[in-house]
């Protein structure tokens, strides 16, 4: 019985590492690296959210009143925090953008990075 | 005369403690005490010093179930009643199938992070028959997040939600209540967003614990990563807790930089930051089950 266990533990030790490769998103699919410089809502964040956003929360659809094609009603989403709770899909907010998944991790990056430095306009 | 009497109540009194003592003396006279193992126990309290494996395992048979939980960031205001709104948990069980081995499975709703491990006692603190002065437990496990594909459309490997972690633990107990550890870190992650990202992590582990009590203690933990594009992009995990124990339960309680509760995120994914105030208050409750005899 203990030569039975001990096998067993044996072959997953030597069969875990057997799924073990070097891998890159880079590599594999070709995404470019993230550019974290200059993040501001003229040079990143408006593209993010007209790409992601905006036709729903839009001048045309606006639901729950809210809008992101604005600087300014981007603002009232970005102080109150519910622009950090919805799109980090945390306890408690809406998880956006609905029914899919979170935003791409380069995307989702720079929201947050824009949001830490105070979310500027430019 | 009250002199006499209180001398004869100090000698009364010192015979009372020192002839049963006398008679233990001359029981164990016979018994050697190089010749018998004197095992060092009670190392750490708990499997895990705060969010990292400690030298414990658990007893042959014993079965341990873990519910842990580290809230939001303290940082995050009212709004999110200074985290509580928010929080992560992993559940998972450990059974010692030896007295020198273990195995444990854990899901982490962080990521939706399956895991599985193993963990060795190779060596035990102990004097007499062996002078060893510490004790060395090798830790190895498998994490798998099954989150849903960011990309469907992309032709998604199933390796890339895989990453390992192995540990090689060394504590000593240098006193009835301090302890100290060490543990050299390996983390491999399958997928990295960048070439340039490291697949390959090393990080070295400080932890330790002063009881304060014969129930109650204070420990701490340190995760350094090794100098590369991980140590730039990430903090080190630093936490700080206590241990309370009631009867069958362990408590830690702890306030901790890094949300994760598995190996690979909390030495190689954290971000917060203490003097930024990412504080993250969490907790893990032990519960012991004997499921059989002891060997």
């Amino acid at each position: 019985m203990t030569l039975k266990k001990n096998s067993l533990i044996l072959i997953v030790l030597a069969v875990l590492p057997m799924s073990c490769v070097n891998n890159s998103e880079e590599e594999l699919y070709g995404i470019r690296p993230c550019d974290i410089e200059n993040v501001t809502w003229e040079s990143k964040i408006r593209e993010i959210m007209q790409k992601n956003c905006v036709m729903c929360h839009g001048p045309d659809v606006a639901f729950r009143g809210v809008r992101h094609d604005t600087y300014e009603s981007e603002m009232i989403v970005v102080n109150d925090g519910r622009l950090r709770g919805v799109v980090n899909h945390l306890p408690g907010y809406s998880k956006m953008p609905k029914d899919r998944d979170k935003l791409p991790e380069c995307e989702l990056k720079l929201i947050n990075i824009w949001l830490d430095n105070g979310a500027p306009e430019f | 005369m009250k002199k006499l009497i209180s001398i004869m109540i100090v000698l009364l009194t010192f015979f009372w403690f020192a002839l049963p003592a006398q008679d233990l003396d001359q029981i164990l006279g016979g018994i050697d005490p190089e010749s018998t193992p004197n095992f060092t126990y009670g190392i750490f309290k708990g499997t895990t010093i705060i969010n990292g494996q400690s030298v414990e395992i658990p007893g042959h048979n014993d079965l341990r179930f873990i519910v842990s939980h580290r809230f939001g960031a303290v940082n995050t205001g009212l709004y999110n009643f200074f985290g509580l709104d928010q929080g992560t948990t992993r559940l998972g069980f450990e059974y010692g199938i030896k007295n020198y081995l273990s195995l444990s499975i854990g899901r982490s709703t962080y990521e939706k992070t399956y895991d599985g491990g193993i963990k060795v006692k190779v060596l035990r603190q102990q004097t007499g028959i062996k002078n060893i002065p510490l004790t060395m437990t090798i830790y190895c496990a498998g994490f798998a997040e099954t989150t849903k594909w960011e990309d469907p459309e992309r032709d998604n490997l199933f390796s890339s939600r895989l990453s390992y972690a192995a540990q090689v633990l060394l504590a000593r107990k240098f006193t009835r209540n301090l302890s100290l550890q060490i543990s050299p870190s390996y983390v491999h992650i399958n997928l990295v967003p960048l070439l340039s990202d490291q697949n390959n992590i090393l990080s070295v582990g400080f932890g330790g614990r002063y009881k304060l009590t014969p129930k109650f203690s204070i420990n701490g933990e340190y995760y350094y990563l090794l100098p590369g594009e991980t140590a730039n992009d990430y903090a080190n995990s630093l936490s700080f807790g206590v241990d309370i124990e009631t009867g069958g339960h362990v408590f830690q309680l702890h306030f901790t930089n890094s949300q994760f509760m598995f190996a690979p995120g909390y030495i190689a994914r954290t971000e917060g930051k203490w003097v930024q105030g990412d504080i993250f208050i969490g907790f893990n409750i032990y519960r012991n089950f004997s499921l059989g005899r002891k060997s």
